[in-house]
């Protein structure tokens, strides 16, 4: 059996290197680490929450008009993530027009996000389910990235602050829950 | 099994929902695969001859079927139908007959550019054969757009400007993404100096000193065997 | 039985600890009786889990669906045989799956004679307790498969081990079934064969571990877990193969490899894998790359977490990967913390484990395992990048980019083609001095005559470089490995009168890790064959048909004769086409490809219709139909020319390494010197 133990001392010369190579060596060892804790965080930390800022993006409609998150502040906002191929989105499709319709007035808008679709398609969905408000493609997904959801549908009301009150995961199941968020945020009538 | 879904959190899942249909293989699939799935359901066999899922959604465009003719594509019946509605609506809007002017594209001329793209939905799952609903969708785009004359280099980009760079297959050689293209090829350079480096070191080391015969192996009939190996050539 | 199994489960997590406690402190202090109750812990682990696995199976055969992993993965119309396999079909069963393994092999290994390497012992209960109890209590504390449904008086549902104040029993009058994409008999042992293989991988790293905490600078760590290496390599080799069969058969889109993540994930590990079998050979001939393989089985261990890692965390999405769950951050501490353990414990033996490297020629067989290993490293660095490159892009520029097969094709194509070519040189060059000279006289013959292949290849019309080649360097490795055999039987039949069968014989057995190799080697060529046949070579098309309407690929024409549908009793519904192929005119016979709809989990399954012979694949897929009023349907059909060699070289591969690993005579190691060492047991 052989135990080493050092009774020549180590030669001098390679020393720098070694000390190179294991600087290196830790930093790429430690380096990868943090990467995939820094990944492994970032999915961990789900969509964007209540209390935190909305993301500012800008949306460009199927009507050709362009919105940026910007100019509605000041105003509550219910910004709508869905899809064509979505079937749990049409479940709240037609409450979510009716709730609209409710709040006519300027202080509450509602943004459609068609995330990750086909025009034709959309344009069918919104015809299907007779909606007004404003709807537009999430262009290079760079919205639903924003708002880092993790699928369809899924709602964010925003307050005139710009910030977040209440996310909806899923389709809303009455048009009850649609105004009580919306009242939540400041959205008076 | 409704209960299932509408007692814990309703979630959306349809990222999961597209990604799940046909491909979720793996072990463990089975208790996070299944929530949410629906939307594919093949025809009931008593009931209506519709291709479709009992809501009826589709009903009205049957009539456009019987009409349109060239075959569905890739993906659900719901799916196919739809690419026959856009196609019918595109030709009809050109020519008003069904056979178009021009040749619609093979199937295969879709396949062949789907397949450099990738699904903006179910990850890693290449657009020719990804199974699901919105695949199809997809595929019919493409299929509108060779029908307008576009090219391939056309076709992605317009992918691209819509879904994100996750639609292509390599990350398009800009910005952060020479990262992937070089460093590979830098490490293995890197790798191999410092190889060379070791090994003409070792080398010398040998020059300098006898080499110790290969140790004899401890099984007598194998070292016979390689004396005679040895001897035999 | 939930109950028992839960604290069968708890006891093999304390025992568990108590036994690598008891180990570290027992060498620590020289108190070999605490080393040895910390041995006795760690082999009582195995039963417990055991206990524990057969209360799931129990529960999963006879269908307890309060239990809520049963509920998930279960269901009436699947058979006893399913539901015994469901067991690896959910996060927390394969979880105790994997836990299971991992005692099982534990107490192997600790079923030796350990009078040379008692000092190693501790250490190794150490490693793989630590192993066991960190997966052990990923599967206590966040996936438990005991955790029932329980119903408060509101209709919310809730899970947990113990009845909650104020609910009442759920119990599910159906399970949901398992996911019918794992009812495939391949899909039933491809994730036990690779968490054979991966666990197997932990025993080297913990002998190998032992080795760097005691101070052992020789090869014995090497030794003794040679078979475990090369088991463990079998396992994951086969796990690999099985997979790609699984997904040729079932997934229904013309291949068996897509450059998954997940895929790559357990691929990485194998990659070590075969670098380190190839090295540790250098170390026990010649006493070199102590420090490498040191390195490389640390790696080996690290990516085997790493890769159990990605699949569920949900770092990385893929089609494998399950959703995002708590155990991630779990895991990737565990991960932090053996690899800066493993790293710290081998910068600090470094200049231990210094050795006498001499290389005699930049040709011989040491040098060319060294580039082997080279290669090996740069591929695993294509896939390790790649796979990490789209964290990268999404942290830092916020975009998500896909690193797909065409990236890593193309990487790592010339890569393999080296390798390929090391194939064909390496078994003629001798350790120590070889020169460029006795190199060529040997290479000569076999070089000449593979050059027949790329001038028969470029005669025929073929254009593609990278076919030429890999043929040529796969013909070329195929004539060196049957060119060695020759020789040695030769050797013998001269020596000995034996026939030159019987000579064949012997010789592998006597020898069976060389010849063993060899054949390996040959299973690869093989492989090789039909996986550029099928890359390269693969055409498909895709057409509608009416009934009787045909479509032609290649030499292939395809008739489409009629679709039907029916409910199966086990839950499924079926939509079978019949279509008729012909070959140059010649018919072949029908092929049922189909699509079945699993109602209990609302999944499609496309089931392709393959007509297979050594020479190609017809592999036609139903994609879509329309009812049975028009009877007509969509196909989308592949040409796979060589893919079954694919799977016979996988066959022979595999075969290779038992042959490899079947146990020789070991030479008996002397009496004197074992009674000698029996004092002295605790380390350095």
């Amino acid at each position: 059996m052989e135990s080493m133990t050092e009774t020549t001392p180590q030669p001098s010369s390679p020393r720098g290197g070694r000390r190179w190579g294991t600087a290196a060596v830790w930093v790429a060892v430690l380096g990868l680490l943090t990467l995939v804790g820094f990944g492994l965080i970032r999915r961990q930390q789900g969509p964007v929450g209540v209390g935190s800022r909305m993301p500012e993006f800008t949306l460009t409609t199927f009507d050709g008009e362009t919105i940026a998150s910007r100019d509605l502040q000041g105003k509550v906002l219910l910004v709508n993530f869905w899809a064509s191929w979505c079937i749990p989105c049409e479940q709240e499709a037609a409450e979510l027009e009716q709730a609209s319709q409710l709040y006519s007035d300027d202080e509450v808008v509602f943004l459609g996000v068609d995330y990750v679709d086909t025009e034709t398609e959309a344009r069918a969905y919104l015809a299907r389910f007779g909606i007004t408000y404003a709807n537009g493609p999430d262009l290079g997904t760079r919205i639903s990235q924003a708002f880092r959801i993790r699928g369809v549908p899924e709602s964010y009301v925003v307050g005139p602050d710009g910030i977040i009150t209440s996310v909806k995961i899923g389709p809303y199941v009455s048009l009850q829950e649609i105004v009580d968020s919306i009242e939540a945020a400041g959205g008076g009538d | 099994m409704a209960g299932l879904h509408t007692n814990s959190h309703p979630e959306p899942l349809l990222l999961h929902e597209a990604k799940l249909r046909g491909w979720s293989g793996g072990a463990g699939g089975g208790d996070e695969v299944s929530e949410g799935v629906r939307g594919f359901r093949p025809p009931p066999l008593q009931e209506n001859p519709s291709p479709l899922s009992g809501d009826g959604r589709w009903g009205k465009r049957d009539a456009w079927r019987r009409r349109g003719g060239q075959g569905g594509e890739g993906g659900t019946r719901g799916a196919g139908l739809l690419a026959l509605v856009t196609v019918g609506l595109m030709l009809a809007f050109s020519t008003g007959r069904a056979s178009a002017q021009e040749p619609t594209p093979s199937d295969d001329e879709v396949n062949a550019i789907a397949r450099e793209l990738y699904c903006p939905v179910c990850e890693n799952v290449p657009l020719d054969v990804c199974p699901t609903q919105a695949c199809a969708q997809w595929r019919a785009t493409i299929r509108e757009k060779l029908v307008l004359g576009w090219t391939e280099p056309q076709i992605q980009d317009y992918f691209v400007a819509q879904y994100g760079d996750r639609v292509l297959a390599a990350p398009p050689p800009r910005g952060l993404n020479w990262l992937v293209y070089l460093l590979p090829p830098v490490a293995l350079v890197a790798a191999g100096l410092l190889l060379w480096q070791t090994m003409r070191r070792w080398r010398r080391a040998a020059e300098q000193a006898p080499i110790p015969a290969a140790p004899l192996e401890a099984d007598p009939y194998v070292r016979r065997l390689e004396e005679e190996l040895k001897r035999r050539g | 039985m939930a109950l028992v199994g839960h604290f069968a489960l708890i006891l093999t997590f304390l025992a568990a600890l108590y036994g690598a406690g008891a180990a570290a402190y027992g060498a620590l202090r020289h108190r070999p009786a605490l080393v040895e109750s910390g041995r006795h812990a760690m082999v009582l682990t195995w039963p417990l889990i055991t206990v524990s696995a057969a209360c799931i199976i129990g529960l999963l055969v006879t269908g307890a669906y309060q239990v809520e992993y049963v509920a998930n993965v279960t269901s009436q119309a699947m058979p006893i045989y399913l539901r015994v396999t469901a067991l690896w079909g959910g996060q927390s069963g394969s979880l105790v799956f994997w836990s299971w393994l991992m005692a099982a092999f534990a107490t192997a290994a600790s079923l030796r004679r350990w009078d040379r390497d008692r000092e190693l012992l501790p250490w190794v209960v150490v490693v793989t307790m630590v192993t066991l109890a960190f997966f052990v209590s990923l599967v206590l504390f966040f996936e438990n498969p005991f955790r029932s449904l329980w119903q408060t008086i509101d209709g919310a549902q809730l899970s947990a081990i113990f009845q909650p104040a104020g609910t009442l029993p759920l119990v599910p009058s159906d399970g949901r079934g398992l996911n019918p994409l794992l009812r495939h008999p391949g899909m039933i042992i491809h994730p036990p064969m690779l968490y054979l293989g991966f666990v197997s991988f932990v025993i080297p790293f913990a002998f190998a571990v032992a080795a760097l905490v005691v101070g052992r600078s020789d090869d014995r760590w090497i030794r003794v877990t040679r078979r475990w290496t090369l088991v463990a390599w079998l396992f994951l080799s086969l796990g690999l193969i099985l997979g790609g069969r699984w997904a040729y058969d079932v997934l229904g889109w013309g291949g068996y490899w897509g450059w998954d993540p997940v895929e790559i994930a357990a691929f990485m590990p194998w990659l070590t894998g075969t670098a380190f079998l190839h090295s540790v050979m250098i170390q026990e001939k010649r006493g070199m790359l102590k420090r490498w393989n040191m390195v490389l089985i640390i790696l080996t261990y690290a990516l085997v977490i790493f890769g159990t890692f990605l699949t569920r965390s949900g770092v990385l999405s893929s089609v494998h990967a399950f959703a995002q769950s708590a155990i991630g951050p779990m895991f990737f501490a565990f991960i932090g913390v053996t690899t800066v353990a493993s790293l710290s414990l081998l910068l600090h033996r470094w200049p231990d484990l210094r050795s006498e490297n001499q290389l005699g020629s930049l040709l011989s067989r040491e040098s060319l395992f060294l580039l082997n290993n080279l290669l090996f490293m740069g591929i695993l660095i294509i896939c390790f990048w790649g796979v990490l490159f789209p964290l990268i892009s999404e942290l830092f520029t916020g975009q998500k980019v896909t690193v797909g097969p065409p990236f890593y094709e193309r990487a790592t194509g010339p890569l393999w083609g080296g390798l390929l070519l090391l194939m064909g040189v390496a078994p003629l060059s001798a350790y120590g001095r070889t020169s460029a000279r006795l190199l060529g006289i040997a290479l000569w013959k076999p070089l000449a005559l593979s050059l027949l292949v790329p001038i028969g290849l470029l005669a025929t019309g073929m254009d593609s470089l990278a076919a030429i080649l890999g043929y040529w360097l796969a013909v070329l490795v195929a004539l060196v490995t049957v060119h060695e055999f020759w020789r040695g039987a030769r050797a013998r039949h001269r020596t000995r009168g034996e026939s030159l069968f019987v000579a064949l014989g012997r010789m592998a057995g006597r020898n069976r890790r060389r010849y063993g190799g060899y054949i390996i080697h040959l299973g690869v060529v093989l492989m090789a064959f039909g996986i550029i046949g099928i890359e390269l070579f693969q055409t498909e098309t895709q057409g509608s048909l009416a009934r009787g309407e045909q479509l032609t690929l290649g030499r292939y024409v395809m008739v489409y004769d009629g679709v039907t549908q029916w409910d199966t009793a086990d839950g499924r519904n079926v939509t079978r086409a019949v279509v008729s192929i012909y070959r140059d005119g010649k018919a072949l016979g029908a092929l049922y490809p189909r699509r079945d709809f699993y109602y209990e989990s609302q999944q499609p399954m496309t089931i392709p219709g393959v007509r297979s012979s050594l020479e190609d694949d017809f592999y036609v897929i139903l994609v879509n139909w329309e009812p049975i009023g028009n009877q007509s349907a969509t196909f989308k059909v592949y040409h796979n020319p060589l893919v079954n060699f694919v799977w016979f070289g996988g066959i022979v591969f595999i075969f290779g390494t038992l042959l490899a690993a079947w146990p020789e005579r070991e030479p008996e190691p002397e009496p004197r010197r074992a009674q000698a060492r029996a004092p002295a047991i605790a380390g350095a």
